[in-house]
């Protein structure tokens, strides 16, 4: 199973596999009969080891990772919860635009220090939803602002994913049901511009559902080369079910989005022509740095692709359309 | 130095010789269930805890150019510290396992290709990944930045947990 990585120590190839058959078998007894023959027979794709760095001995290996399983079996759901609910026709959108757009109400919590230092302007909040409408434009949402809070709180201001600071602030702050879009902007760190919660999620754990963003990335913000507003739309899309264009490296299913080609990596600046993948499903193309769900500079991405618009649509429709 | 490698999952090998059972059992059991109408899976990988699905932005401390930049970021399921260098694997949450040595000559320790949440890493950081020397704390995330320029080596940004 695990002899394309016969180039690597045999205890960094253990590790992985047996880590893998664990998770699969809580995926077996969770009843998952699709999955089974799967894990039975994943074979890498990309048996290549790239050495990204001969000095720094970066090896890449296609180990057949156990979030694959998890992956895959998030996709299953998907697809019969999105059939379930169009089948039902009952559960319709909180409203669209003259061009049949779904119109999604946001809240922007903009968070400050104790002095009340810190905040978003005014008009950074209104361009962020320029841009958030500009991105979006033509791929089936638009954005409304409903309502803006302002929270003077030197703990939440800092707020870092996972800690009790982010529980606090989205279980005081949080507006609306599952259909609408609550932004969090304060002064993240641990080099995270930002991030977002999956429409799966939002059945578990509600108060957590929402998007989070360096202020400083904002319009007009000091976050330069990331203070275009982009990532409050790389956000969004996560919020809207888009994976990262990197999603599962060369192999696998990737991004679950047929239009965007694999990637083996994260990008960053805009390294044109960049083309990571040589082997595997989807290797087609040169790597999608253009993509709002790349992790290239701001001005450098700019698109999303037709097939990431049918997937938030659908994701949409599964999840978040009048839950 | 310790030569320890340090498995995340140390009992995942006695559960090997059950996946026929439980595959046969699966089969039988569970197409039906596939058929019917079931509650949207609780928080995926991305959404968890331990895994933010978000955007990262390189540290200032990173030599690279940006063009010749990549990352891989999640849970450090392999680390072994060896006289010369530290082997990582990495599995990341990108569903991909990535694995990585930093050489060290001359030095005890990889710190110098270290970051602690983008900062400097000092001796005294050990402390805040490490259980033991050579051994990390459970669940221990990093962020391997990776340049493809041929001579500037990678970093390791720890990412212990924070609350």
């Amino acid at each position: 199973m695990a002899s394309y990585c016969s180039l690597l120590p045999n205890f960094l190839i253990d590790l992985g596999v047996f880590t893998s058959m664990r998770i699969k078998l809580l995926t077996i007894a969770l009843g998952c009969a699709l999955v089974l023959p799967m894990s039975a027979t994943a074979t890498p794709v990309d048996s290549g080891i790239s050495n990204a760095n001969g000095n720094a001995k970066f090896l890449r290996c296609g180990t057949d990772n156990p979030s694959d399983m998890d992956a895959l079996l998030r996709e299953e759901n998907f697809v019969r919860t999105l059939m379930g609910n169009q089948a039902a026709k009952g559960s319709g959108t909180v409203g669209t635009n003259a061009v049949g757009d779904t119109v999604i109400n946001v809240y922007f919590h903009n968070i400050t220090n104790s002095s009340g230092a810190g905040g978003a302007t005014g008009a950074m909040i209104t361009a962020q939803m320029n841009v958030l409408n500009a991105a979006y434009n033509g791929k089936g949402f638009q954005f409304t602002l409903a309502g803006t809070t302002t929270t003077a709180n030197n703990t939440w201001y800092t707020v870092g994913y996972g800690t009790a600071a982010e529980t606090q602030m989205k279980s005081a702050l949080r507006q609306g049901s599952a259909d609408d879009l609550n932004i969090y902007s304060a002064n993240i760190g641990g080099g995270l511009l930002g991030w977002a919660t999956f429409p799966s999620s939002y059945a578990s754990n509600p108060l957590k559902d929402g998007v989070v963003v360096l202020t400083a990335s904002l319009p007009g913000g000091t976050a330069a080369p990331y203070n275009l507003g982009d990532t409050g739309t790389h956000e969004v899309g996560h919020w809207l079910g888009l994976y990262h264009t990197f999603q599962g490296g060369c192999n696998g299913s990737g991004d679950y989005v047929s239009d965007t080609p694999a990637e083996k990596s994260a990008a960053y600046g805009c390294p044109t022509g960049r083309d990571t993948c040589k082997s595997g499903p989807n290797k087609a193309g040169l790597d999608p740095i253009t993509n709002f769900m790349d992790y290239t500079d701001d001005q450098c991405m700019y698109q999303f692709s037709a097939g990431q618009a049918t997937r938030t649509k659908d994701m949409w429709t599964a999840y978040r359309a009048g839950k | 130095m310790p030569n320890t490698y340090r498995q995340q999952q140390p009992k995942g090998r006695l559960v090997r010789p059950f996946v026929f059972a439980f595959f046969t059992a699966g089969l039988l059991g569970c197409t039906a269930m596939a058929a019917q109408d079931s509650p949207p899976p609780e928080a995926s990988v991305q959404a968890d805890a331990s895994a933010p699905s978000g955007r990262l932005r390189p540290s200032p401390q990173l030599a690279c150019d940006r063009n010749n930049l990549t990352s891989y970021s999640g849970v450090v399921s392999g680390y072994r510290v060896d006289p010369d260098n530290t082997h990582f694997e990495i599995s990341t949450d990108e569903d991909t396992v990535e694995a990585l040595a930093v050489d060290h000559d001359g030095q005890a320790d990889g710190r110098a290709h270290y970051l602690l949440w983008g900062a400097p890493f000092t001796a005294a950081d050990f402390a805040q990944i490490e259980k033991s020397p050579g051994v990390l704390i459970d669940g221990m995330r990093a962020v391997a930045w990776v340049c493809d320029d041929g001579k500037t080596p990678p970093v390791i940004d720890w990412q212990p947990k924070r609350d």
